[in-house]
């Protein structure tokens, strides 16, 4: 397993060396440097991206936060207005592998990683993240990602930054039902945002609050990470009670289509993705 | 011998100064240092790089073998073939001599037996043109139907796996049956009659993989001399000598390094008889490192077993009868077939000796599929699930506690079960009365640290969280009783240090550690002035390896013997320097001290020896043989939290109290228990192997096969009963196994205890915990 390993220090250099065929870029690795062991891609020549010292950075302007292409899970973590303003986010990339795994892996390298299993990726589409590429263009991660390890990056050009929209959500979920608790893909994975009429109500509380807005995501369960617009549309003007929760639960059986795999059956994912929605009546806060 | 001055084992605990302490471990500094210490870091120059060329067919016939390529190959040394290697039967178990496994296996051999059966050695001057050159060796297979369930082994029309005519020792190859067992004490039928409440269940324990950190490596070279010898990451180093005796004729000489882990999986010959060949073939040093895919699915696994159970007892809850009837499956080849099934039996039944009527038995058959070998546990972690979790729905039919119903039924010290006459390992046992038995106080204690009663008060089912609460008795043994020996050997240095040389194999247990704390304790002198050199076969007495747990037990033994015999000599030639009659001598802090307060240092008088008075070094060796196997126990609590909305258990709490007799080395021996706890979790909840429908194991690596990780084995608590067993060194007896018994029918039955369902076939996975919900919501 030879291959040439190269360090550009600036975007120009890194461009430059992205024009050669069977090259891959590698920020922490922890993607690529499987796949490589197991032989699945043999590389001619891997091309870091940690050394490219403009790469490394975040910017939290006034409606977005951008993120740069080599800041790692951990990072992002650390990083005060995340937790503040994307919940749901810090939530996913939590449960990625492990906390070295989370020292080394880069959000952006989740997102050309393209698994319909991404932990981030998901709460990625729940947030409408868009991507930027080197070529300046951006756009929706939803028409990036196109299948399994699959994206719309044209040859030659690589993700510079993600882009969030910033956006008040009242309600965030997120869950990952793996094999076990840490280092683990996920058998399914679900996440939610809502944004509640007239705020939120503990669960104890009655009142007329309805749901305004809705987004709601699944991994695991299709080539890609899954947005269930039908759903999304249902819960407009809703109150989540039991018969909304079932309502929805119907749909998404409807949704998701899963596969058999070493890490669970089709069946187990399609009741599981089910289930996971009736979560929303046990958290304390509703609408 | 007996020698008044030496301290013996009748001291009472609280008077030791190095046993029953937590010193740092011997190898402790190299390891964190990442020195070289393991066998791949020995760096023997010109090795060849071997490589295994392996079946992709679970049952087939080698037609033809072309590898002219290959050894047109730029580099290739040599590729061997079953037509280049000696044709004898052997079995790659590495246990006392003659083995009880069957001799059913073949360096190479010209048929099959499984996805992973080696084909042909590859010798190449790098590992880059090895894998090269096997992919330009061209076999022509002739493929046959596989038998791939084991519970159709025997069926009528299954092809047989093991028809070559020089397979010796195992029960009725043409049925694919490579042993068989069965004992009976009293009449079970009558008994169950009579017991008020039979229960009945058929309990699935799934194949496991060691997936110790060190893969299989072994390197071989003529040493200057042309005396052959070969460093191994083995357990075995004694047996390995033999069987390499066996198959090539040839003697050598075995070094065992640092070993990277091994549980049961280094118990056997794997990689050694590749290396051999090819050096024995090209006169070159061989070196062969196992890739993990290779360790997971073309070495040994643990035996999958079923076993189908019936147990009755009276309404006062006395149990009376056990009818135990299992299938355990060896897979490929017939390694510790035999006696890890009869240890299933033997280290599980005499713990409920209080019975009428006890029946065992059943088969071991060959798939076509990884051979499965020892494993930690032994056959004693497959049985203890299916029996306690059977006891413990036996004593909720009675309605009463199961650490009551459990306690009611088992052994005390000074009791005897007929069963350690009766069953042995691949032959009778050995009588024996319990003489250390802290059974009722782990149960007691282990309640009380766990808060059993106040726990069971708190509702089971809280909105979409399920608790249980579940308990597992366990014993095991220490050594095979009237087979295995240690030796040991003590050499007094001039600077005052001794060298122990055993034969005993640390493979991570800390062997090397509390053998020291043995000697320093019986030589009044402190664990970094005991030098040890362990398991090199040239220069270190034999011992039987690292299995069985009992290490500590029989090399303990014999260390503290020779230690013993090394204080005896040390104040006879002290007697002589210090013209003293013996008896007014004692040891203390590295000299020798006599009642006129006199003193002379280990150093000095193993100078005086050296240069100007009676000269002679200081040297002896002792054995030890075991008589009986004391048996450890061990009582299990565990707390389980079930999410019923997509069937994930967590084991929240898990308590294990333990009487080990003294623990050697406490932090160590708590080690051993939590390691083996959190093994034990894997196997109740994660691990277990997928294959495809030609046989093909799919959970071939750590991303697949999933073990516990940090986050899975949440809180272990170990406690240690106060126990002192007489047979042992300074009270001990083992540690090292007993650990994985308890913890998949703890869980299990404190999944029962949760939700009512009572789940008999591990692993326990969520989605099978999910549907298990389904149906039991659906049944209400």
């Amino acid at each position: 397993m030879d291959f040439t390993f190269i360090t550009p220090d600036t975007e120009k250099e890194l461009k430059a060396q992205l024009s050669d065929r069977g090259s891959f870029l590698m920020a922490g690795g922890t993607d690529l440097l499987v796949k490589v062991r197991i032989g699945k891609i043999k590389p001619r020549k891997v091309i870091s991206t940690l050394k490219v010292s403009t790469l490394h950075f975040l910017e939290d302007k006034t409606d977005e936060l951008v993120i740069g292409a080599t800041i790692t899970h951990s990072e992002l973590m650390k990083f005060k207005p995340l937790t503040r303003d994307f919940p749901i986010l810090h939530d996913a990339i939590f449960t990625i592998g492990s906390a070295q795994i989370r020292n080394r892996g880069t959000l952006v390298g989740n997102i050309v990683n393209a698994s319909p299993a991404g932990d981030g990726l998901l709460a990625l589409y729940l947030l409408n993240a868009k991507v930027e590429f080197s070529d300046g263009s951006i756009i929706p991660i939803e028409e990036f990602v196109i299948g399994p390890g699959q994206t719309t990056l044209p040859a030659g050009e690589y993700v510079r930054a993600i882009h969030i929209p910033k956006d008040k959500w009242d309600i965030h979920y997120f869950e990952k039902v793996g094999q076990r608790n840490s280092m683990t893909i996920s058998v399914a994975s679900v996440g939610w945002l809502i944004k509640c009429k007239n705020g939120v109500m503990f669960s104890s509380e009655r009142g007329g609050r309805t749901i305004e807005e809705f987004r709601i995501a699944y991994g695991s369960v299709a080539p890609t990470v899954l947005r269930l617009r039908d759903v999304e549309e249902f819960a407009k003007g809703k109150h989540i009670d039991e018969e909304f929760v079932h309502s929805i639960s119907e749909m998404v059986k409807k949704d998701v289509h899963p596969i058999d795999d070493v890490r669970g059956s089709a069946e187990y994912r399609k009741t599981l993705c089910a289930n996971l929605v009736y979560r929303m009546i046990e958290e304390e806060v509703k609408c | 011998m007996k020698v008044s001055n030496v301290k013996s084992s009748a001291v009472a605990p609280t008077e030791f100064k190095v046993v029953d302490t937590s010193v740092s471990k011997v190898d402790g500094y190299a390891l964190t240092k990442g020195k070289a210490v393991f066998t791949d870091d020995f760096n023997i120059p010109n090795a060849l790089v071997v490589k295994i060329l392996r079946s992709r067919h679970a049952h087939a016939i080698i037609k033809s073998i072309d590898a002219s390529k290959a050894l047109a190959l730029e580099g290739v040394a040599c590729v061997l073939t079953h037509e280049d290697v000696p044709r004898v039967a052997y079995t790659r178990a590495g246990q006392g001599y003659p083995e009880p496994s069957p001799y059913d296996t073949f360096v190479l051999d010209k048929k099959v037996r499984y996805v992973g059966d080696a084909v042909a050695i590859v010798a190449a001057e790098t590992e880059e043109i090895a894998n090269r050159a096997l992919d330009l060796i061209r076999v022509e297979y002739e493929v046959l139907p596989a038998v791939l369930d084991y519970e159709h082994a025997s069926d009528p029309e299954m092809p047989v796996i093991h028809d070559e005519p020089e397979i010796s020792g195992a029960y009725d190859p043409s049925r694919n049956i490579a042993n068989h067992y069965e004992m009976h004490i009293g009449d079970v039928d009558e008994e169950l009659a009579k017991s008020d409440i039979v229960v009945e269940g058929t309990y699935y324990t799934p194949n496991q993989s060691h997936a110790m950190m060190e893969t299989h490596v072994a390197i071989s070279y003529f040493d200057p001399n042309g005396r052959l010898t070969i460093i191994s990451s083995t357990q075995v180093p004694y047996h390995v000598r033999r069987i390499i005796r066996r198959i090539f004729g040839v003697e050598s000489r075995v070094i065992k390094p640092r070993i990277g882990g091994g549980f049961g999986g280094k118990q056997a010959v794997h990689v050694e008889a590749y290396v051999t060949a090819v050096t024995l073939k090209t006169g070159r040093p061989a070196r062969c490192v196992y890739t993990r895919e290779e360790t997971m699915t073309a070495s040994n696994t643990r035996h999958a077993m079923r076993f189908k159970l019936r147990v009755g007892a009276s309404k006062d809850g006395k149990l009376q009868a056990i009818d135990m009837q299992g299938l355990s499956n060896t897979g490929a080849y017939g390694e510790h077939a035999l006696t890890t099934f009869m240890v299933s039996g033997s280290k599980t039944l005499p713990l409920y000796n209080k019975v009428k009527a006890v029946r065992f038995g059943g088969d071991i058959v060959y798939t076509n599929t990884e051979p499965a070998g020892a494993f930690r546990g032994y056959g004693a972690p497959q049985s203890t699930f299916a029996l306690d979790s059977i006891l413990d729905e036996l004593a909720y039919k009675l309605g009463m506690d199961p650490i009551d119903f459990k306690l009611k039924n088992s052994i005390r010290e000074g009791e005897t079960s007929p069963i350690f006459k009766v069953m042995g390992e691949g032959r009778e046992g050995v009588e024996q009365i319990v003489q250390s038995c802290k059974i009722e106080e782990c149960a007691l204690m282990g309640a009380k640290h766990f808060n059993w009663y106040e726990k069971k008060k708190r509702p089971r089912i809280e909105k979409t969280k399920a608790h249980g609460y579940g308990v597992a008795f366990a014993m095991q043994g220490s050594s095979i009783p009237a087979i295995d020996m240690g030796g040991a050997t003590i050499k007094m240095n001039d600077d005052g240090t001794f060298n122990l040389m055993v034969g005993a194999t640390d493979l991570g247990t800390g062997s090397d550690t509390i053998l020291a704390q043995i000697a320093a304790e019986v030589l009044h002198t402190t664990t970094d002035k005991i030098i040890v050199y362990s398991s090199d076969t040239d220069i270190t007495p034999f011992d039987k390896g690292a299995y069985a747990s009992s290490t500590t037990y029989v090399s303990g033994n014999a260390t503290k013997r020779a230690a013993e015999k090394m204080a005896f000599e040390i104040l006879k030639a002290a007697s002589e320097i210090m013209s003293e009659p013996v008896e007014k001598l004692h040891l203390e802090n590295g000299k020798v001290i006599s009642e006129s307060d006199r003193s002379l240092t280990y150093s000095e008088i193993q100078t005086k020896l050296f240069y100007s008075f009676k000269q002679r070094q200081l040297e002896v060796t002792e054995s030890f043989v075991s008589e009986v196997s004391p048996p450890p126990y061990m009582v299990s609590f565990a707390e389980v939290e079930i999410d019923l909305e997509t069937g994930k258990v967590d084991v929240l709490n898990f308590l294990s109290y333990v009487d080990c007799g003294t623990p050697i080395n406490p932090k160590l021996a708590r080690g051993q228990v939590e390691g083996a706890t959190a093994q034990g979790i894997g196997m109740a909840l994660y691990e277990e192997h997928v294959s495809d429908k030609n046989g093909r194991i799919v959970t071939n690596d750590f991303f697949t096969y999933k073990i516990p990780a940090r986050e899975d084995i949440k809180n272990i608590k170990v406690e240690f009963a106060k126990s002192y067993e007489p047979t042992g060194p300074f009270g001990a007896k083992s540690v090292s196994e007993i650990g994985l018994d308890t913890p998949a029918p703890a869980i299990a039955n404190a999944i029962f205890d949760a939700i009512g369902v009572r789940i008999k076939k591990l692993p326990i996975k969520s989605e099978d915990m999910f549907f298990a919900i389904k149906n039991m919501v659906k049944s209400l």
